[in-house]
């Protein structure tokens, strides 16, 4: 699988970890450690609010439990992270709690919710690891003098950075022309880790100088890529060596929590993505349906895929698109055409031709499979046989100031060809420096499909109280001209409960001072509102209910498959006190 | 004793003998092998004549000649005016008493120069002698305008003129100032069009009433003064020239070639007080003819206090020293270099060297006569050469260790021991990392990319990368590099001016920016250089947002996606024609966009490959050792300040691009050079001299290198906070332990030290203040760095009341931190007896050390 589907999700489920719970709800911030050895247990404190009286931690994994201990209120006075945002005002707790991961458990990253009287709480992110799992030492291991020993690999150490500028050392053995790997992993606390590596060489100036050999930030720093720090090294020489852990701009706090993992590159551990989800819905599901990523696969069977978001019934025979192999010779394709390529130098052009009638309405999208933005940023432009510019994959628009014009690549285009005509598509990367074998492309030029687009649901848990009405706002995306209607459901409803379709009042955004041709970058957007009508008398649920958000596109009377867009977690909670705010006061 | 005081470097007691316009050094050269100093006066040997033959072209046609005599002592001497002049043909030309000759008529003749019993000869060729030169405005009227000053850069020729009245700088645009003379109007900088009424300066119906003379002559009021004399032949050519309608004359290339290069003999002028010497110009025309234009053009004196020059180009030396004489030409400047040569010493000591460093500073400092203080003491050079190489000062074990060393080559092995320490690598990212503006500035630049950017220039300085290469790298960065950080310093990218401005003064050492708006006052660089280097960085642009910018050059030049209304042109136009710049380089080569080239990478490296390249950065470097460069300040290379030792500059220059410009080696050259090692206690001869490194000037110490220094000598690490004092919340902390030099972004922590001291804010190419300031002051006194470090508990106070320390043994250790050597015994008995004296042990301590690090010796990099 490749790397950037990871990144997305794992961008995805921080983001999931750091949505604000509503007042009074249980919110998780935090679980220290975050993650325990397939097979292993142990000890952990997740930091919260509302956690009183939780019953239950529950995991997307039926062979992950724990037991909670307690909970206190946190004495420390550190804040949260200024990254999280709490709508609650609540002191933060800390709940005790013993993990178990069975042998059984996936490896790769989990989910935890608490379940309390006021229902479910947010998920936070859980690793399992095939390692060996150890804690920090309790005692300062911030100088290089009193670095913790690392006796044996492949270990994971369980750290944390409480302190602004703190650093955490640890020191081992290699032998000579032996590689080791590092990684210094967060999970969504809001630290960012930085790793260095060095060897306590001395200097002429001070025997105690460390010769720094190696530092990672992270692979790249990029909006929505990871944090996490990685070292692969290579020793020139046998000795003690150490590896740093430390905040990017040494920020500390509370749940600046790490797992520091260190092994060998020959290990017989499968060498997978340390933060790679466990459970991954199949890529071909509804729920993953990607419109707009630079890292959705386009494949032959692409123009299938998009009429079953519409009503298919419509389309005839979809035939599979052809795959034609673009090099630095211009190739003749006829659209629908799916071209794979590498720009593997810099500054080369890839040229397609092709011809329209005037009319056709076409669609371009664009994957990068192995390198992405921003090392690799593929700009498209499609030009007339005599060289005029028809379109680009380059959106300009102009700030809200109206004094910056800016430019954007997008992973997907449409244009209606006012004439006949040959023309021809020219892939590049739009530097004149990079360009290497990493640079692939798959490039799909093809006819516009009207369908139903990304359907977006924030919500990720919602806890009724029997006898309210709680809502649920759905954004569609209308795509290539889809003027039809989509059909939204929810299934599964815990007992007692009703989902309506209500109205909202939409807050007014002013216009854009300049949109550019947004038209052919945008989907067309609307939002639903469901309400889910809690009957007084509804049954409090013991366990959350999983309910599916179905969505069926209708086309000129016809309707479309099902599309599963989400699954989300429902509780319903009686009205008693114990689901009101709490009085804080009077727990202390 | 320790004098406590601000630190303060007291240059007012060097009372400047030496010129800042200096000689140029190359004259030395001139000399001939063998010349020398004699007490006896020097007898005349023999005469030559300059120039030896010469054709003369035209009505009224002239040429000046000199004469010089070869004396006995070597040198050569000015003599025309003792001279007398003869013709063999008088009826073809005629000589007046200066030596210049008239032509009369077409034909052939000798000029005779008698000197005492010694004559030397010239031949002549008279050409044309009846045919007028067709008239040229640029020649006939703009030159007059020239020699008399007019257009000047600080009179007519400014930005804007004078008085509503605009001439190009020394006639560099004469059909421009051909229009503002018979057309009137008043000149706008950033448009071809003029404002307000026109009115003409000339008048066709009475030519002496026209403005431009009623002006020059005071007959009515003019700022400038009395320019012309009414009657005078430069007064006559003007009333001619409007009287016969204001022509411009032929403009094309055969009929009126323009003026291609002046010379100058001789280029460089070596002199004793008293003497004199006559310069003798020529001007090379486009179709290769030359004409004597030494009594066409205006000549300027640097330092007329050194040497003086007459508006004929008769230089007299004044007093010991260096300066230049301007000689400006329509459109042409050209520079004369002038020595001043002090009495020559008796027995000047014999000075080793160590390379050609040597060779080319001694060399001088002996024709000045001045004499190099002695090599530096084994503790100064220790102290010196870690401060330069490594930042840091030496521990107190090392400077006992070096000192009691008898090896030979131990500076030398010191030196490759400082080039290969982790402490260099800090150091010299620190020092790149000012340079090349590596901050997060107040907008809020992603500290991830000036991290990123600020680890590129470690990796590079750590791996010794060719500077060329980290240069090409940095000039021609696109997508997500680090370098290409550079180019976001507030998250847009800054105009094209400005990104090349600051490529051509870091790596070039020029600076161009006053050609922005109109040609170089000064210089030769044109406003059409600054625009055609410009349009290089105008199709640079920007993908996506704030958090994820890519830098990129529109291919072709062309903006991509030009399809939002309102859009901005993104081609570098002439801010006065308005038409389209094609890039180009300093020299004039176009390198149009095509459909797929990279033009901003051609032009990274036509300058990375460029001799100013590698003079711009041997320079840097050398100011990083000596506290000034060979040119300085370092980034204005101009014929105006020229350097102190061009021969050494070249030198320099080739050995670094010999050696793949590799950093190392050109600091392994300069700290081996006896040079460098000179000792700063000054002689009676070199005392004044600040200039020709005839010994080491003391350098205040950069503020972050002083904090450094006083954390190594407390004892207290200094902790580096993102956080404002008062402010609440964890914030951000460099690492404990983390020096001044080794933040990676400055300007992000909160530091009175720095700012007082001089930390720059990087919103440009940083010039550090060295001045001391009150503010210094009162740190010293009150400020937490110098009070609250020095009773810290771990510091080194609390070690030594811990161990109970003897007085001599904390003056020796405190020396040793702080100063590199050990107390001499009379500063050794009086401060234990000061210690000794004071009740509170930690209070005699406590003061002990503040006034150490209070001190000059310790501030300064001596």
């Amino acid at each position: 699988m490749r790397m950037t589907f990871w990144m997305a999700l794992i961008a995805s489920s921080l983001w999931l970890a750091v949505r604000a719970a509503a007042p009074g709800e249980p919110e998780l911030i935090s679980v220290f450690p975050f993650g325990v050895q397939q097979g292993a247990g142990l000890k952990a404190t997740i930091r919260g609010r509302s956690l009183e009286g939780a019953s239950a931690v529950w995991f997307d994994c039926e062979h992950l439990s724990a037991t909670i201990s307690g909970v206190v209120n946190d004495a420390s006075t550190s804040a949260p992270s200024k990254k999280k945002k709490s709508s609650s005002s609540a002191p933060v707790q800390l709940m005790s709690v013993d993990m178990k991961a069975a042998s059984g458990s996936a490896l790769g990253m989990h989910y935890l919710r608490v379940l309390t009287p006021r229902g479910v709480s947010n998920a936070i992110p859980f690793r399992i690891h095939a390692e060996p799992g150890i804690p920090e030492d309790a005692g300062r291991h911030n100088e290089p003098a009193a670095a913790q020993q690392i006796s044996a690999f492949p270990v994971v150490i369980n750290g944390k950075l409480p302190g602004g500028g703190e650093l955490d050392y640890y020191s081992f053995e290699v032998q000579q022309g032996e590689t080791l790997r590092f990684d210094a992993l967060t999970a969504g606390s809001g630290l960012d880790p930085g790793l260095t590596l060095f060897e306590p060489t001395g200097s002429w100036f001070r025997p105690d100088r460390l010769t720094e050999l190696a530092f990672n930030d992270e692979e790249v720093s990029y909006p929505g890529l990871p944090v996490n720090g990685r070292i692969s090294y290579k020793f020139a020489r046998n000795g003690r060596y150490l590896i740093r852990v430390n905040g990017f701009l040494g920020e500390g706090g509370s749940d600046y929590a790490y797992q520091l993992s260190v092994r060998r590159a020959s290990t017989d551990y499968p060498d997978m993505d340390p933060m790679r989800p466990a459970h991954l819905p199949p890529p071909s599901a509804d729920i993953s349906w990607k419109e707009r990523s630079w890292s959705r696969e386009l494949k032959p069977d692409r123009l299938k895929a998009l009429w079953s978001r519409a009503a298919p019934s419509l389309a005839g025979a979809i035939p599979e698109i052809a795959v034609v192999k673009v090099g630095e010779q211009p190739v003749s394709v006829s659209i629908p055409a799916l071209l794979e390529g590498a720009i593997d130098r810099p500054a080369q052009v890839h040229r397609v031709k092709f011809a329209v009638k005037a009319g056709d309405r076409v669609a371009v999208e664009v994957e990068t499979t192995r390198k992405t933005l921003p090392q690799f940023n593929p700009y498209l432009r499609i030009v007339s046989a005599d060289g005029d510019e028809a379109f680009t994959n380059v959106h300009s628009t102009v700030n809200t100031c109206g004094d910056l014009i800016l430019k954007q690549i997008h992973p997907k285009t449409t244009y209606s060809f006012p004439r006949d005509g040959e023309f021809i598509l020219e892939i590049r990367d739009i530097t004149h420096l990079y360009g290497d074998s990493a640079f692939v492309y798959r490039v799909m030029l093809r006819q516009q499909v009207p369908h139903a687009g990304e359907i977006h649901v924030a919500e990720e848990q919602i806890n009724l109280i029997a006898g309210e009405v709680g809502i649920m706002s759905v954004e569609t995306d209308q795509e290539e001209g889809f003027d039809g209607q989509i059909a939204l459901t929810v299934e599964g409803l815990p007992e007692g409960v009703r989902a309506t379709m209500g109205t909202e009042l939409q807050p007014r955004v002013p216009p854009p001072y300049n949109p550019g041709k947004v038209e052919r970058f945008r989907p067309e957007s609307q939002k639903a509102t469901f309400l889910f009508m809690t009957e007084r008398e509804a049954p409090a649920t013991s366990n959350p209910v999983e309910a599916r958000i179905i969505a069926q596109p209708v086309m000129k009377g016809k309707a479309g498959g099902p599309i599963l867009v989400k699954r989300i977690l429902l509780t319903v909670v009686k009205p008693s006190p114990a689901n009101l705010p709490v009085n804080h006061e009077a727990l202390k | 004793m320790i004098i406590t005081q601000t630190r303060k470097i007291d240059f007012g007691r060097f009372a400047v003998r030496l010129s800042l316009y200096t000689l140029h050094y190359a004259l030395l050269c001139t000399l001939p092998i063998g010349f020398c100093w004699a007490d006896a006066p020097a007898k005349l040997v023999s005469l030559r004549l300059m120039p030896s033959e010469r054709t003369l072209q035209g009505k009224k046609a002239s040429q000046q000649f000199l004469v010089l005599g070869q004396f006995s002592d070597k040198r050569e001497r000015d003599l025309t005016g003792e001279a007398r002049f003869t013709l063999s043909n008088p009826a073809s030309a005629r000589a007046d008493e200066s030596g210049r000759v008239f032509a009369i008529s077409d034909g052939e003749t000798a000029l005779t120069a008698n000197v005492g019993s010694l004559s030397a000869r010239a031949s002549l060729k008279i050409e044309g002698s009846g045919v007028e030169r067709p008239f040229s405005f640029p020649r006939d009227i703009v030159g007059i305008f020239t020699r008399r000053g007019c257009n000047t850069a600080g009179c007519h020729g400014g930005i804007k003129g004078q008085a509503g009245f605009k001439l190009s700088t020394h006639g560099i645009h004469p059909k421009e100032d051909h229009k503002w003379i018979v057309e009137g109007g008043v000149f706008q900088v950033l448009t071809e069009e003029t404002s307000a009424q026109k009115k003409s300066r000339i008048d066709l119906k009475s030519p002496e009433q026209s403005l431009i003379l009623q002006k020059a002559t005071m007959a009515v009021a003019h700022g400038g003064g009395l320019r012309l004399q009414k009657g005078s032949e430069d007064y006559e050519a003007i009333v001619n020239w409007v009287r016969g309608g204001a022509p411009y004359g032929a403009a094309d290339k055969e009929s009126n070639p323009k003026v291609a290069r002046l010379e100058v003999f001789p280029r460089d002028i070596f002199l004793r007080a008293g003497e004199t010497q006559r310069l003798l110009v020529t001007a090379y025309y486009e179709d290769g003819r030359a004409e004597d234009f030494t009594h066409q053009v205006l000549y300027e004196a640097g330092h007329s206090s050194v040497a003086s020059v007459s508006s004929s180009g008769r230089v007299e030396a004044k007093k010991p020293g260096e300066t230049g004489v301007l000689i400006k030409a329509v459109g042409n400047l050209i520079r004369a270099g002038v020595g001043v040569l002090a009495e020559p010493m008796k027995d000047y000591p014999q000075v080793s060297r160590n390379n050609f460093i040597d060779d080319e500073v001694f060399d001088k400092l002996k024709l000045f006569s001045i004499v190099p203080s002695e090599l530096s003491s084994d503790a100064e050079f220790l102290r010196r050469i870690c401060l330069d190489l490594a930042g840091a000062a030496p521990p107190p074990h090392r400077v006992r260790e070096f000192v009691a060393s008898k090896d030979p080559r131990k500076r030398e092995k010191l030196i490759e021991t400082l080039l290969t320490s982790p402490e260099y690598i800090d150091y010299w990212t620190f020092r790149f990392a000012d340079l090349f503006r590596v901050a997060v500035f107040p907008v809020g630049i992603n500290p991830k990319w000036s991290q990123a950017y600020w680890q590129w220039i470690r990796d590079s300085v750590a791996a010794n990368k060719p500077y060329n290469q980290i240069a090409l790298e940095r000039i021609s960065a696109q997508g997500y590099s680090a370098p290409s950080r550079h180019y976001l310093p507030y998250l847009v990218v800054p105009p094209p001016q400005d990104s090349m401005g600051e490529q051509v003064r870091v790596f070039m050492g020029r600076r161009l920016d006053c050609a922005q708006c109109h040609d170089h006052p000064y210089e030769q660089w044109s406003q059409d250089q600054f625009w055609g280097m410009t349009a290089f960085f105008g199709s640079m642009f920007k993908l996506g947002g704030n958090p994820t910018s890519v830098i990129f050059d529109f291919p072709g030049g062309k903006e991509i996606a030009a399809d939002i209304a309102g859009a901005k042109d993104y081609r570098v136009l002439h801010p006065r024609t308005k038409q389209e710049v094609v890039p180009a380089l300093l020299d004039g080569k176009q390198i149009p966009y095509t459909a797929n080239n990279f033009p901003r990478l051609e032009m990274a490296q036509w300058m990375t490959s460029h001799p100013y390249f590698a003079e711009a950065a041997v320079n840097r470097i050398w100011s990083y050792f000596f506290g000034r460069g060979i040119v300085d300040p370092v980034d204005d290379y101009r014929s105006t300040n020229p350097p102190t030792h061009p021969q050494l500059l070249r030198r320099l220059a080739s050995y670094f691009a010999d050696s793949g410009y590799d950093l190392k080696k050109l600091m392994r050259l300069i700290a081996q050079s006896r040079t460098y090692q000179l000792s700063s206690r000054a002689n009676p001869s070199n005392e004044d001299d600040l200039i020709n490194y005839s010994h080491a000037v003391p350098r205040a110490l950069d503020a972050e290198l002083l904090l450094d220094a006083i954390s190594d000598v407390t004892g207290v690490p200094e902790t580096f906070s993102m956080q404002m004092p008062d402010a609440k919340g964890p914030g951000g902390q460099a690492p404990p332990g983390t020096r001044a030099v080794q933040l990676k972004e400055t300007d992000i922590y909160h530091s009175p030290f720095l700012d007082i001291y001089g930390r720059p804010n990087r919103f440009s190419v940083p010039e550090r203040n060295a001045k001391p300031n009150l503010s210094q002051a009162l740190h010293i006194l009150a400020g937490t760095t110098y009070n609250d470090k020095l009773l810290a508990k771990g510091g080194r106070i609390d070690g030594w009341l811990t161990r109970g320390a003897s007085g001599t043994e904390v003056v020796e250790e405190l020396y040793l931190a702080a100063f590199s050597r050990e107390p001499s015994q009379q500063e050794s008995a009086a401060l234990v007896k000061l210690l000794d004296r004071n009740p509170d042990r930690k209070d005699g301590l406590r003061d002990l050390m503040w006034a150490v690090i209070s001190s000059r010796e310790f501030a300064e990099n001596h």
